[in-house]
């Protein structure tokens, strides 16, 4: 190679070359020696999509309350169902199961919650998308679209389940599809028109105008009962439906002129009248009572001061006071005032304690509905007694089979 | 060797390090065959389903001796208990591949009266132990 | 006439060529590329269905509150294997829940219809070996030959003896015992 001519020999050229030509194919090889190892389909959007399917279905969310659904102490956190929208920053995680202890089992209260889109923020490329960050954890933003629907009928009078968040689906994504039975809330009625005649006075000493709706904890939140079947007030809104009032109206002394000593007696201020002193409806029996107050009375028997928790109050088929309205029964602001002919129907919130607790596996919490006429006017019904809600008196509806689906891209 | 021309060995030795460089890759490509595993096999390989259905078997058979099995009678019941507790653990060690087995004392005691009950659960890869499954009688 | 000094570079290059191309050969060869396996995920998602359904089918609608006795059963699952329901387990699991059109028809779960199940239950008979039988499925559909599936399982726990006596082995114990419901699902 020495040498001044500064050409290089063919030979030389030869070689090198032929070892080029090797060097780039075998350079051409190992590409597909790593193609093993690349992310070939990107993000494995199916362990996304399971991932979050377990969440739902076999999580109860975070803070969902006591994992034994009837104790409750001071300190926890208010289930993330009942939660208002200005406290939306505590939810942590969404699930919608009832309990750790009941997979698939699902609660209406918490679909219901999780599919309001007025609550939760749903937009795909909002950077406050609360799905994201309470159910993918995660801040990429994934696709998604979760759907549930009902494979058996849900209890009567509910409609059908359909319900479903997320965008439309696109050409790939991951999938999971996970079959669930739905928990629906129950409620009860009060039907004063049966046979044997219940809830009416009929000595002086029993009347006291108060329907008394008793919700006892212990009965409720008996333990041997599978918590998937259990009816737990803390989370579950319920309804009361008081019917047939007429025939508790006080026509005891119907205008013949003798007095009645069941249709004389008050007791709303204590002072009894006089025995010996006629009073009379003047002549006709009333066409209606009057519902002054609602009342809520702890373990022991004493008025709980204020509302322990919002109803709606709908009185002959009319939501009192007006449709958006729930019922603040203030009995110091001179309380209620409805006249009832026939019906009242309760909806009544989930019983959290607001503060002090009242209502709980091992207390129990009465709701009485006042008709007390203001002294020293006559009684215009006779209703009194006790109803006990517990699980031969109570509807409570058969779990309902459904199907989840989740898709994420 | 005197006479042997060595100015062309460079080409050689690039063609050497080229050859060392393919076999370091295939060293390590084939660590990955080792530790890779997808999560859908992940998922698979974790008895989630299993577990969760054996507890729930489980306190179906304390209810059952809390409740059906008394009125079989003494012998009867603790026969029929016995066999219950072979089934499970048979069952699941031949066609599941995993041991499984329980136990819950025979009378409830407290107050109120209350029992624990106690699985076991090994499948060779997950091992799962409950101790104190609270039952109410 | 031709100086054949510089041949020593051509060897080298040709050399070093085939040195490099034979050591790829081997590599090639010898390695097993991993791919990831994509098919396990239908595996997955046909398992999670599959023990999801058993589930379901397994819990009872509503609360008994009366003790159980010999002759009920606590859920449909039970009620089906008791009495050797074949029929109704088979058109309960695929066509009320695995591939009901009115609720699949927004799923995307697709060739739902390819996909058979058989079902067996294993017992441990009188003398303390296991034993097992068929679910007879009245309808076994394209091809009975299980390819390549999912097996899900589901403990019962039966009050009785499952019946009627043709339909199950004689060696079964007759008294309460627990039975391993297995379902195979298989793309046909």
């Amino acid at each position: 190679m020495k040498g001044k001519s500064g050409q290089l020999p063919v030979d030389f050229l030869v070689g090198f070359t032929i070892f080029i030509l090797s060097f780039i194919m075998v350079a051409n090889f190992v590409p597909s020696l790593l193609v093993g190892l690349q992310r070939t389909t990107g993000i494995d959007y199916d362990a996304v999509a399971y991932r979050t399917g377990v969440v739902l279905v076999e999580d109860p969310g975070e803070p969902a309350g006591n994992r034994i659904l009837g104790e409750v102490s001071p300190t926890d956190k208010m289930p993330w169902e009942l939660q208002d929208v200005a406290f939306k920053s505590e939810i942590d995680r969404l699930g919608l199961a009832i309990s750790p202890d009941t997979p698939n089992v699902l609660s209406i209260n918490k679909i219901n919650k999780f599919f309001d889109t007025s609550f939760f923020d749903d937009q795909f490329s909002s950077p406050t998308n609360d799905y994201r960050t309470r159910l993918f954890f995660s801040s990429y933003q994934y696709g998604y679209n979760i759907t549930l629907q009902n494979i058996s009928p849900m209890k009567p009078g509910a409609p059908a389940l359909s319900m479903s968040i997320g965008q439309p689906y696109p050409a790939g994504y991951g999938y999971i599809r996970r079959y669930v039975l739905i928990r629906q809330n129950t409620n009860a009625t009060v039907n004063l028109n049966q046979t044997p005649v219940e809830y009416i006075a009929t000595t002086p000493a029993q009347v006291n105008q108060q329907l008394r709706i008793r919700l006892d904890g212990s009965v409720l939140y008996d333990p041997t009962i599978p918590p998937a079947y259990q009816v737990d007030l803390l989370r579950e809104p319920f309804t009361i439906q008081v019917t047939n009032l007429s025939y508790m109206l006080n026509n005891s002394d119907p205008g013949n002129n003798t007095y009645s000593p069941i249709a004389c007696r008050s007791n709303l201020t204590g002072l009894g009248m006089p025995l010996s002193s006629p009073c009379e409806w003047n002549g006709a029996a009333p066409t209606y009572a009057t519902l002054r107050n609602i009342y809520f009375y702890d373990d022991t028997g004493t008025q709980i001061a204020g509302y322990y928790t919002k109803m709606n109050l709908t009185v002959d088929g009319v939501r009192e006071p007006d449709a958006n309205d729930p019922v603040d029964p203030s009995p110091l602001n001179g309380g209620l005032g409805y006249q009832v002919t026939n019906n009242i129907t309760l909806d009544v919130s989930p019983l959290w304690p607001p503060g002090t607790i009242e209502f709980d596996a091992f207390r129990s919490l009465d709701i009485g509905l006042d008709f007390t006429e203001p002294s020293p006017s006559p009684p215009r019904t006779l209703i009194t007694g006790e109803f006990l809600y517990d699980y031969n008196n109570a509807t409570v509806p058969d779990l309902s089979t459904g199907m989840l689906e989740v898709g994420i891209w | 060797m005197e006479g042997v021309k060595t100015e062309a060995q460079w080409i050689v030795m690039m063609g050497f390090l080229v050859s060392l460089g393919i076999f370091f890759l295939a060293i390590i490509i084939s660590q990955s065959t080792l530790v890779g595993q997808t999560t859908a096999e992940g998922v698979l390989e974790f008895p989630k389903n299993d577990i969760q259905d054996l507890k729930h078997d489980i306190l179906e058979v304390e209810y059952f001796n809390r409740t059906l099995c008394t009125n079989l009678g003494g012998t009867k019941c603790g026969t029929v208990m016995g066999n219950i507790s072979q089934e499970i653990q048979q069952i699941s060690l031949y066609r599941k591949s995993a041991i499984a087995s329980f136990s819950f004392p025979a009378t409830c005691s407290g107050s109120p009266p209350q029992r624990d009950v106690y699985i076991h659960y090994n499948n060779g890869v997950t091992a799962y132990d409950e101790y104190e499954i609270r039952i109410y009688c | 006439m031709v100086k054949d000094g510089a041949q020593l570079y051509t060897m080298e290059g040709i050399a070093a060529g085939l040195i490099m191309l034979l050591t790829t050969y081997l590599v090639l060869g010898s390695t097993s590329v991993y791919t990831p396996g994509d098919t396990h995920i239908t595996d997955m998602q046909l398992e999670q269905v599959g023990s999801d359904i058993l589930r379901v089918m397994d819990t009872p609608v509503r609360l008994n509150n009366t003790l159980i006795d010999n002759s009920l059963n606590r859920s449909d699952l039970e009620q089906m294997v008791n009495t050797t329901n074949g029929g109704r387990f088979f058109s309960t699991f695929t066509n009320t829940y695995l591939c009901n059109p009115e609720v699949v028809a927004n799923a995307v779960l697709s060739g739902c219809g390819d996909i058979q199940v058989n079902a067996s239950v294993w017992y441990l008979t009188n003398s303390g070996s296991l034993g097992t039988y068929m679910v007879p499925n009245p309808n076994p559909g394209l091809s009975s030959v299980p390819g390549p599936g999912v097996r899900v399982t589901h403990w019962i726990h039966t009050n009785y003896k499952p019946g009627p006596a043709a339909s199950v082995p004689g060696d079964m114990k007759n008294e309460p015992q627990e039975l391993l419901l297995e379902v195979v699902m298989w793309k046909a």
